[in-house]
């Protein structure tokens, strides 16, 4: 192994860019028609344009990603996350290519990400799952009858599901019909599997999910958890190691468990499986991520161990160079994740140009990025802008690091949550630990942002007026401007 | 020399009006007097994107401050201490506030494909009731009625690829 192809974009590119560099290892970028230029592909040693903006015709087409390695003389394909990572076929595609798939078999990929496989495969390891059916959802009489074994409320997810699409939440027997055909209808849409079942829904659960490692020798270790419980419209916003209410017991069961849903489906490289962890301590599998995760740093910053170093090491045969002993968990992380996105309009993406970006620096502060003032935040991705990070001796130095970093941090031109995240970072129920899946929902649903300091941001924007002699308002001597979306907007309102 | 500048943010309509003397700045912020001194320091001004961005260091009440100020044709943004105040500035600060009632016309936020249309041409809608969901950044959205009144006109049906600002329904209010 030589040359990495990154079959991806944004800050995961750039610190996979990172650790390649640091292993002696050259490095290849991809850019779509709309990334040409971006941080990501500065940071790779060569860029291979594969396609125009949209994600199915670039970073979602594996035969341009091929033809990228190939031509750039790549003998190894790192998928981050996101994208293609977790398409089985893409992997082996890869490695019918004569690659290194730095990722796990894709045998691995494709039993766990079908839900329903990963919950047998699971079970047939000895780990709980949350109780639901075991099948696809068939006729309606035997539905009936499996939704009142299982008790409401429930969920209906699809098998082949994942970011609350084709999820539903029944919470009497009357609406059940009406759900598994909206959620069938949605999973046949954007997985093109219509298959659904039945799981039970559990009430404020903990999100809590463990990292492991594995060789191709037979070896395999945990890394500690991670807990994501404060998200919006299901996917993770505040991610921290360890969970605020962990005892070793129970990071040793979870952790067992853990490793023998990674075991049961051969498992090589970095993975993450998903539990969720109720209020009497019972934990109960969810899912695995046959990948590296976004909120990887937390889990770096606790235990010394660059993931994406080992991700390589893995790939290449080495066996692992540490064992379970060897891991240390030391002080607290957390991590929050920076979007282009209106917390007062139901969280809704935002893009155009970043007209400023100025990242926190400090002891025990981390940021992963993969934007520069300047560029514009394309529409065609996820908004995540930058992951910020905190380390510190004990949980409420990690907060009050991360708080005062989202402080000094300036993303200026999209809407962002870096207010937001800042009061999440405040809340009292935060700061005691209480969290759940549901915590935006329960302690900041209808956020406004606080406005402290509005005074002194209108003097602030008099004085940058009178700096140049430009006129501090409607000049006709700035350049004149192509209006982004946002700006061509006329009235509209945001749904909840 | 002298400058006033007038400010709206969100309803609120704030006209700064100051007296700088070097370093001293005297004057008022919306209704409260304000003394300041500007401090130096920070990167120097550049332009990208039709805006002029710069750092604003000063002090006022005992405190210092540093703003990173973004200056378009018609906003300012200003980001200090980790938030950003929005501020619509000339003549877009004297339009009127749009707030409460809207047009009925539903545009695209943003570039984007439509995934539903929940209402039909000719049916009684309610201020608030979702119309149309469309897909953009990975992320389902769905737009509201703005108005009461009855759907005029639907220019797109589900499967569409749409630019943002792009007319989607049309509402008659009434």
């Amino acid at each position: 192994m030589r040359r990495v192809l990154i079959a991806n974009r944004g800050e995961i590119a750039v610190r996979i860019a990172r650790a390649c560099r640091a292993a002696g290892l050259e490095c290849v970028a991809v850019a779509s028609d709309a990334d040409l230029g971006a941080p990501h592909t500065l940071a790779a040693d060569r860029m291979v344009r594969i396609g125009p903006a949209p994600a199915r015709e670039s970073y979602l087409d594996p035969a341009a990603l091929l033809e990228a390695a190939r031509a750039s003389g790549a003998d190894a394909v790192h998928p981050g996350y996101g994208f293609l990572a977790e398409n089985a076929a893409f992997a082996r595609a890869v490695e019918t290519a004569g690659l290194v798939w730095i990722g796990p078999p894709a045998d691995a990929i494709a039993t766990m990400g079908d839900k329903l496989a990963a919950r047998a495969a699971a079970m047939a390891a000895g780990v709980p799952v949350v109780p639901g059916t075991e099948t696809a959802a068939g006729d309606s009489a035997r539905v009936a009858a499996d939704a009142e074994r299982v008790g409401y409320p429930l969920l209906v997810k699809a098998a082949a599901g994942g970011g609350g699409k084709g999820m539903r939440i029944v919470r009497h027997p009357g609406e059940l019909s009406a759900a598994l055909e909206a959620a069938a209808r949605e999973a046949a849409g954007a997985f093109a599997d219509d298959r659904v079942y039945l799981e039970r829904l559990l009430e404020r659960p903990r999100h809590v999910e463990i990292q492991v490692l594995a060789d191709r020798h037979g070896a395999a270790v945990h890394l500690g958890e991670r807990e994501c419980s404060v998200q919006r419209r299901h996917q993770k916003i505040v991610e921290e190691s360890p969970c605020p209410v962990m005892t070793p017991a129970l990071r040793e069961a979870m952790s067992t468990a853990a490793l023998a849903a990674a075991r049961a489906v051969g498992y090589v490289n970095a993975g993450t499986v998903e539990f969720l962890l109720d209020a009497s301590g019972r934990f109960y599998f969810l899912e695995m991520n046959t990948r590296l995760q976004v909120e990887h740093p937390v889990t770096e910053l606790v235990t010394g161990i660059d993931l994406v170093a080992e991700q390589l090491r893995i790939a290449r045969g080495e066996p692992l160079g540490f064992s379970q002993a060897d891991v240390r968990l030391a002080g607290h992380a957390i991590e929050v994740r920076l979007y282009a996105e209106d917390p007062q309009a139901g969280f809704l993406p935002s893009a155009g140009p970043l007209l400023a970006w100025q990242a926190p620096a400090g002891p025990g502060i981390r940021v992963d990025a993969g934007v520069a003032a300047g560029m514009t935040i394309p529409v065609d991705y996820d908004p995540m802008l930058a992951k910020i990070a905190a380390w510190g001796p004990d949980r409420a130095t990690a907060i009050a690091r991360l708080r005062a970093a989202l402080g000094d941090t300036v993303a200026l031109g999209p809407y962002t949550n870096l207010a937001f995240l800042a009061d999440v970072l405040e809340h009292p129920a935060f700061r005691a630990g209480e969290t759940h899946t549901g915590f935006v929902d329960e302690h900041l649903a209808g956020w406004r942002q606080p406005l402290p300091d509005l005074h002194e941001a209108a003097l602030a924007a008099a004085l940058a007026g009178t700096t140049t002699g430009v006129p501090a308002a409607a000049s006709g001597s700035l350049e004149p401007v192509l209006p982004t979306p946002w700006e061509r907007l006329g009235r509209w309102r945001l749904g909840t | 020399m002298s400058t006033t500048l007038e400010l709206r943010h969100g309803d609120e309509a704030l006209t700064v009006a100051l007296t700088i003397d070097g370093e001293r700045i005297r004057g008022t912020v919306g209704d409260r007097p304000v003394e300041a001194e500007r401090l130096s320091g920070g990167a120097p001004p550049y332009a990208t994107a039709g805006a002029v961005v710069q750092e604003i260091a000063f002090a006022s009440n005992g405190r210092t401050h540093r703003a990173v100020v973004a200056r378009q044709p018609d906003r300012i943004l200003v980001a200090l201490g980790g938030r950003t105040y929005v501020f619509a500035a000339g003549d877009a600060a004297r339009e009127v506030s749009a707030a409460g009632a809207g047009t009925g016309t539903i545009v695209a936020p943003m570039p984007g494909k439509v995934v539903a249309v929940l209402v039909e041409a000719g049916a009684r809608v309610e201020h608030g009731q979702p119309v149309v969901v469309i897909e953009a950044m990975k992320m389902e959205t769905t737009l509201v009625a703005d108005v009461d009144g009855e759907v005029a006109r639907i220019a797109i049906a589900a499967g569409d690829t749409v630019d943002g600002g792009v007319v989607l329904i049309e509402i008659t209010p009434g």
